[in-house]
């Protein structure tokens, strides 16, 4: 059962949110030991806002499709009165007195929160020992991808109807692609990062995380700020497709992908996307410096509180010379200008979302910082423009592992990007299908009626 | 190589009132200085950051 399907019939009053809300309690308790994608689960709280949900909703004081709707929240945005790790030994014990403006906005539209999910530390590529890392629901030696890991994970085992994320070099799509599920970056400042933990100021965006694109729609209404941008009708899209090397099973789905979507819009022309080296570069170059400016005060105070990973990067960070973050946002300037150029040619990019499937968690972890660099080869160029982009299942490999479709547009594009997505996944079905490690007790509730 | 560069990231990790293990941070201040080498090619005098 999807949000949307589990929306209406919260919302037909066919489906008790305290039911619902035992059901995740229960798949969480019997299969997150095995998947690892919760840090902190609130119980008592789930249930007490299960049960204010279903009085208000019998009472006639319906608040809109998320009321009543359990989900989880990646552990980077502040919670008031439930600890906030941010996936660091840094935070283990820290329990912030305020709402981040995401999770007020969550609140008011009367979600059930069933607790906070794991993450790369600080979303910085690397898991901290103290938390160990969430498992790909698809394959429990393989990773779930970085730094929304548990968002995803715990979204396609079903633990949770849908997740919030935060992506600055592609922490929502990456996991995204490899779980399966749907991701999107949004427009950079839709989503307010008051009360997000930052890496990298200028890189983070804030969005959804759910199994179809429909689900993540009805999330990124609830979270984003009042936002600009039409929808473009998709039949009147002019797509460019990219078609950077990439493993060969990957390559074969997002062609199939293009083809499937080739009647159903304007045109398809071949765009080529140059200095990706570039790109990387400045990309690295500004976080590097950012997330150590931020940290510098806790470096000095803590070191020994962060993972050896981590701790190494934010420290490398502070070798960055002004001179050279300058550079790198001159070069982001040119990136900008590039990209609106493309996007004067055709409307959105479509292009894979990863250049592999999930890797093992050991080649993950060994891979250390040239992996991640590679992760984040076709996603970051997105971070530095500020357009949105989201990954929705486009099928498998060879191997069984998901494979993520990227749709990237224009600033203020969000609205087409989600249209386009929606009419993929209708005419591809992908996302009916179900990881090997999922949830049947929340299935199950939603099946018996 | 990594013996010009380990005092440098020592001076600047000193400056910054962080203590490092340089040693260990060669290799990714390495990597950094190849990425700002491919910076600036291309760019145009007048882009602004």
């Amino acid at each position: 059962m999807t949000l949307a399907q589990l929306s209406a019939a919260i919302a037909r009053r066919d489906l008790s949110p305290v039911e619902i809300t035992a059901a995740c309690l229960r798949d969480i308790a019997a299969l997150d030991g095995r998947l690892n994608s919760f840090i902190t689960v609130t119980a008592e709280r789930a249930l007490e806002d299960a049960r204010r949900a279903e009085s208000e909703i019998m009472t006639g004081r319906y608040r809109g499709p998320l009321h009543g709707v359990p989900i989880a929240l990646k552990d980077i945005f502040t919670t008031r009165g439930i600890r906030t790790t941010c996936g660091s030994g840094v935070l283990r014990d820290w329990v912030p007195d305020t709402d981040a403006d995401v999770v007020r906005r969550l609140i008011d539209a009367g979600v059930v929160l069933l607790g906070k999910l794991n993450m790369s530390e600080f979303a910085y590529g690397a898991i901290h020992p103290e938390f160990g890392p969430p498992r790909n629901p698809w394959d429990e030696r393989r990773f779930a991808g970085g730094s929304s890991s548990g968002s995803a994970a715990a979204v396609a085992a079903g633990l949770c109807y849908g997740s919030v994320g935060t992506d600055t070099g592609g922490s929502i799509r990456g996991p995204a692609s490899f779980c399966g599920i749907v991701g999107l970056k949004p427009t950079y400042g839709a989503v307010s990062r008051t009360g997000v933990i930052p890496l990298s100021w200028s890189l983070d965006h804030v969005g959804p995380m759910a199994r179809t694109v429909e689900d993540a729609r009805l999330l990124f209404d609830v979270i984003r700020e009042d936002t600009p941008g039409a929808t473009k009708e998709v039949q009147s899209l002019r797509i460019g497709a990219v078609r950077p090397e990439v493993q060969p099973d990957i390559a074969a789905r997002v062609d199939a992908a293009l083809e499937l979507l080739a009647p159903r819009v304007r045109e398809i022309e071949e765009v080529a996307l140059p200095h990706l080296d570039q790109i990387i570069a400045a990309w690295w170059t500004i976080c590097l410096a950012e997330a150590a400016a931020y940290h510098q005060l806790l470096l000095a105070e803590r070191p020994g509180d962060y993972g050896a990973p981590v701790r190494e990067r934010l420290q490398a960070g502070l070798m960055v010379p002004a001179v050279q973050y300058l550079q790198a946002r001159r070069v982001r300037r040119r990136v900008r200008r590039m990209f609106a150029g493309i996007f004067e040619r055709v409307d959105v990019l479509v292009l894979p979302a990863t250049l592999t499937d999930a890797p093992t968690l050991e080649a993950a972890v060994s891979g250390g910082w040239e992996a991640m660099r590679d992760r984040i080869g076709l996603l970051a160029p997105f971070n530095l423009t500020g357009g949105p982009a989201v990954s929705v299942p486009c099928g498998f490999t060879a191997g069984g592992l998901p494979v993520g479709l990227q749709i990237a547009g224009p600033v203020w594009g969000d609205r087409t990007v989600l249209a386009l997505a929606s009419v993929f996944e209708e005419a591809a079905g992908v996302w009916r299908q179900r990881p090997p490690l999922s949830a049947p007790g929340v299935l199950a509730v939603g099946q018996q009626r | 190589m990594s013996e010009d560069i380990v005092p440098l990231i020592e001076l600047l990790a000193d400056r910054a009132g962080v203590s490092v293990d340089a040693t260990r941070l060669d290799g990714l201040v390495r990597r950094m200085l190849d990425d700002w080498a491919i910076l600036l090619p291309g760019l145009d005098p007048d882009e602004e950051p």
